[in-house]
């Protein structure tokens, strides 16, 4: 069996960790495998929305780590994907709330119970991130075609290294095929080059996303969105599957048709 | 004070005197002051062009062993009377051209550190010597070595390679790094500036670069 307690992680915010973390457990979950997906974003909780969750959180992961509930009881069933279950984080704290040995007792709880389990890690580089990364298996690093998300990654490498773990996998997220074909942004290429991790997928950018997040639906739910199948994707090669990358290709417009009609570049 | 302090090879520190400064109860003085750096490494005493005496000897060592705890190796000295003073007390002596050796910038025995990972964002590696590194020197990370470094992959981060030294190079198989500096001398680059088989050198104060191909 592929590996079972997976933290998605980034170190800069606002690359897609949470949307990547839903999807993948969705994608998953919609298999038949029993998975949950743990939200470890103490204070700035987001995974429930991008699951549609958030009406029916009663109770949250500091709640389990108080012992005020069992880890069953605190998780949230997802009514649309069988099988899908989400530990909420806590709203009113913050990141201290939960130590790194807290969350390996709760995912040591929960192992056996699940297929997978999925870590959605804050932004960051301090204790939050710590404590997601503590009860990994496997560290996935999400990052942007940018240098910021680029540096911050590399960084968060840096530190899983320093942490013991086996050496994470990259999934690049919201690159635009067409802005890298006029060179306004980094390729693929670029990224391994400098990250040089094995890659778990390429997500392109999917101007539908924001609707989606918005109506707490997973984009791999929705069978026609190029983001939800690179996702989907993504699960597969979690399971060991060999899945060659999505082409992306920019199609040719109009008036680069007619230059290459008259063969002018 | 008037006395140098400056480290050796193996671990240690070595006080330099000579004939113009040599006083017992300065150098007293000296090492109480830095008792603290000197605790836990080896104490070498260079005398140069100072001829000692048997008391002066035998009061240094009192001191040094008895009182401040020490680890003192032994003198290094240019004349011939003080290494035969030394070996009749049962000192290690080193008769040496310090002269030569002040010259030369490098021991043999200098720190050659081998990295054998790729440095990522926020790591840091420093070597007193010459330094190799098996992988990539990633932005954010940072190369420092007295010596000169040499990397079997690319460098995007910061390189300072010869601290202190007038000599010195670096080599890389890619370079696309916003600046370099070696042997106190900066180069900067332009953005988008890369070069395949990279080497800057620095002879005479002058900082050269070569490479096989360029491109912006």
């Amino acid at each position: 069996m592929a590996d079972k307690v997976i933290c998605i992680t980034s170190g800069k915010g606002g690359v897609g960790k949470s949307t990547v973390t839903a999807n993948v457990a969705t994608a998953l979950a919609m298999k038949g495998y029993k998975v949950v997906a743990i939200d470890a974003d103490i204070g700035l909780r987001n995974l429930d929305l991008v699951l549609g969750l958030e009406n029916r959180i009663v109770y949250d992961l500091v709640h389990v780590v108080e012992g005020v509930v069992p880890p069953e009881k605190a998780l949230v069933k997802d009514k649309r994907t069988k099988n899908l279950y989400l530990l909420p984080a806590a709203q009113t704290k913050d990141k201290s709330a939960v130590k790194p040995e807290d969350l390996v007792k709760v995912v040591e709880e929960l192992r056996d119970k699940f297929d997978f389990i999925f870590i959605d890690s804050p932004a960051g580089i301090e204790e939050g991130f710590k404590t997601a990364v503590a009860p990994a298996d496997l560290v996935v690093v999400v990052a942007n075609p940018e240098m910021a998300s680029i540096r911050d990654a590399d960084r968060v490498i840096g530190l899983c290294e320093s942490m013991q773990k086996p050496e994470p996998k990259l999934i690049v997220n919201k690159i635009d095929p067409k802005k890298v074909a006029r060179g306004d942004m980094l390729d693929v290429e670029d990224v391994l080059q400098i990250l040089s991790l094995e890659l778990l997928g390429i997500v392109p950018e999917d101007k539908n996303m924001v609707a989606y997040i918005n109506r707490g639906e997973p984009a791999v739910l929705v069978p026609d969105s190029i983001a939800g199948k690179a996702l989907r994707n993504v699960a597969d090669r979690l399971l060991g599957k060999e899945v060659p990358f999505l082409e992306l290709k920019v199609s040719e417009s109009f008036l680069d048709k007619i230059k290459k009609l008259f063969g002018s570049d | 004070m008037g006395f140098k302090l400056r480290g050796t090879n193996l671990l240690g520190i070595e006080l330099l005197t000579d004939s113009s400064n040599f006083s017992l109860e300065r150098i007293k003085a000296f090492v109480a002051e830095k008792k603290q750096l000197l605790r836990g490494v080896r104490f070498i005493l260079s005398v140069e062009d100072y001829r000692l005496r048997r008391e002066e000897v035998e009061e240094l060592l009192k001191y040094l062993y008895n009182e401040m705890g020490i680890i003192f190796c032994g003198f290094k000295t240019n004349v011939k009377e003080n290494r035969e003073l030394c070996i009749s007390l049962g000192v290690p002596c080193d008769l040496s051209t310090l002269k030569l050796e002040k010259e030369k910038e490098r021991s043999l025995a200098e720190e050659v550190g081998i990295v054998k990972k790729t440095l990522r964002s926020g790591d840091k590696i420093t070597s007193t010597g010459d330094l190799i590194i098996m992988g990539d020197v990633n932005p954010g990370a940072e190369v420092e070595a007295g010596g000169d470094v040499f990397v079997f992959g690319s460098v995007r981060g910061f390189v300072r390679a010869g601290i202190g030294k007038t000599k010195g190079e670096v080599r890389s198989f890619y370079f696309e790094a916003p600046r370099l500096e070696l042997c106190g001398k900066e180069v900067e680059f332009e953005r988008g500036e890369k070069f395949i088989n990279f080497r800057a050198k620095v002879k005479d104060g002058e900082i050269k670069i070569e490479h096989l191909k360029r491109g912006v």
